[in-house]
């Protein structure tokens, strides 16, 4: 009575029962794990957008202070803010490879499909840059130079003090 | 002897099932990690360039008063009556104050006077609070202007200044630092 027959039917019973037992816990772990994984490269990603927001706000900074090097290497004759004016109390956009800036209004970083850059030539991109500068005393002295970066739902602001030193 | 065979197989598929779970789950948790560290980087780095920004407007204010407006002493003080005015961010600098340090005789320094025949030899040093930096206002810097004749004729300037995130008394800041000199 006691046969081998009937104890590896009990045997292959239980595999089937074990292997949904497996197939679950599997299921649950690569879930899981398939969650955490793509909540960690969302925030990668939003990691690397952040960084490339700063660096885009940085060469803002950078190209206003070139402007205002610029006009005191052309002499004292030559106002400091020249080139910057157009945006005091508006909003503008800054060409960091021509190193400009011009007043725009909703302000869309472009980048150029042939080289790379960021600027304001080629296709849009999700990211914003606004240059707000505000002039700080009426004595020819201090400027102020805002600049906001804006993408997805996320912002950025840098905030400088730019002076006339150049002598 | 079969019997015994088929012992030792029941619970293999959990075993596998565990085992690849996880490697899934070891995996899964180090990607998580660097995620979060990548996060927790980018988040700094900004601070860091709101505590960077603050410093460089700190040595700009201190180069326009030094440079356009010969604000900072190389007279020993009280021959040094000049009124100080400095005005950075829109008020005028917090804490503002100026000490001498005479030459170390020992090393042979020149204490007679210095080329500019207004104070002997040595270093003056100016420092101040520029207060009110950053988008809201939270930032600051400190700047430390020392003017040192150290016994040539010529007048050495070195501006250091220390910029911070946050300054105030309750948070936690970042700070960045910058010296100039010439």
């Amino acid at each position: 009575m006691h046969s081998p027959h009937t104890n590896t039917t009990h045997t292959g019973g239980f595999t089937l029962i074990e292997v949904m037992v497996a197939m679950f816990l599997l299921a649950l772990v690569v879930a899981a794990g398939a969650t955490a994984a793509s909540s960690g490269l969302r925030a990668t990603f939003a990691a690397s957008d952040r960084v490339t927001a700063f660096y885009m706000a940085q060469e803002a900074v950078e190209v206003v202070k070139n402007i205002r090097d610029t006009n005191a290497k052309k002499g004292s004759s030559w106002h400091w803010l020249n080139g910057i004016d157009p945006c005091i109390g508006t909003t503008c956009e800054a060409d960091g490879i021509a190193g400009t800036l011009s007043t725009c209004s909703n302000c869309t970083v472009l980048r150029d499909g042939a080289n790379g850059f960021f600027g304001d030539t080629g296709d849009g991109t999700r990211f914003t840059r606004v240059v707000e500068i505000e002039e700080i005393g009426s004595e020819d002295r201090e400027i102020r130079v805002d600049v906001t970066m804006t993408w997805d739902d996320n912002k950025l602001i840098i905030s400088e003090h730019v002076f006339n030193w150049r002598i | 002897m079969s019997l015994t065979g088929a012992s030792n197989q029941r619970g293999i598929a959990i075993f596998y099932a565990v085992v690849v779970g996880g490697l899934v789950l070891v995996m899964s948790f180090a990607i998580t990690q660097i995620a979060f560290r990548e996060v927790r980087f980018s988040a700094l780095s900004s601070r860091s360039q709101h505590a960077f920004y603050a410093s460089n407007s700190g040595l700009e204010c201190a180069l326009y008063w030094d440079l356009k407006e010969a604000q900072f002493s190389t007279q020993v003080f009280p021959n040094d009556i000049n009124e100080k005015d400095i005005e950075c961010a829109g008020d005028k600098v917090a804490d503002f104050e100026q000490s001498y340090t005479p030459p170390d005789p020992n090393t042979g320094s020149n204490t007679g006077t210095s080329p500019d025949g207004t104070g002997p030899y040595g270093t003056y040093t100016s420092t101040f609070t520029v207060n009110g930096l950053g988008i809201d206002g939270d930032s600051c810097a400190d700047v430390e202007v020392l003017k040192n004749w150290g016994g040539s004729s010529e007048l050495k300037t070195t501006i250091l200044v220390n910029g911070r995130d946050n300054c105030s008394a309750s948070g936690r800041g970042i700070e960045r630092s910058i010296e100039v000199e010439y």
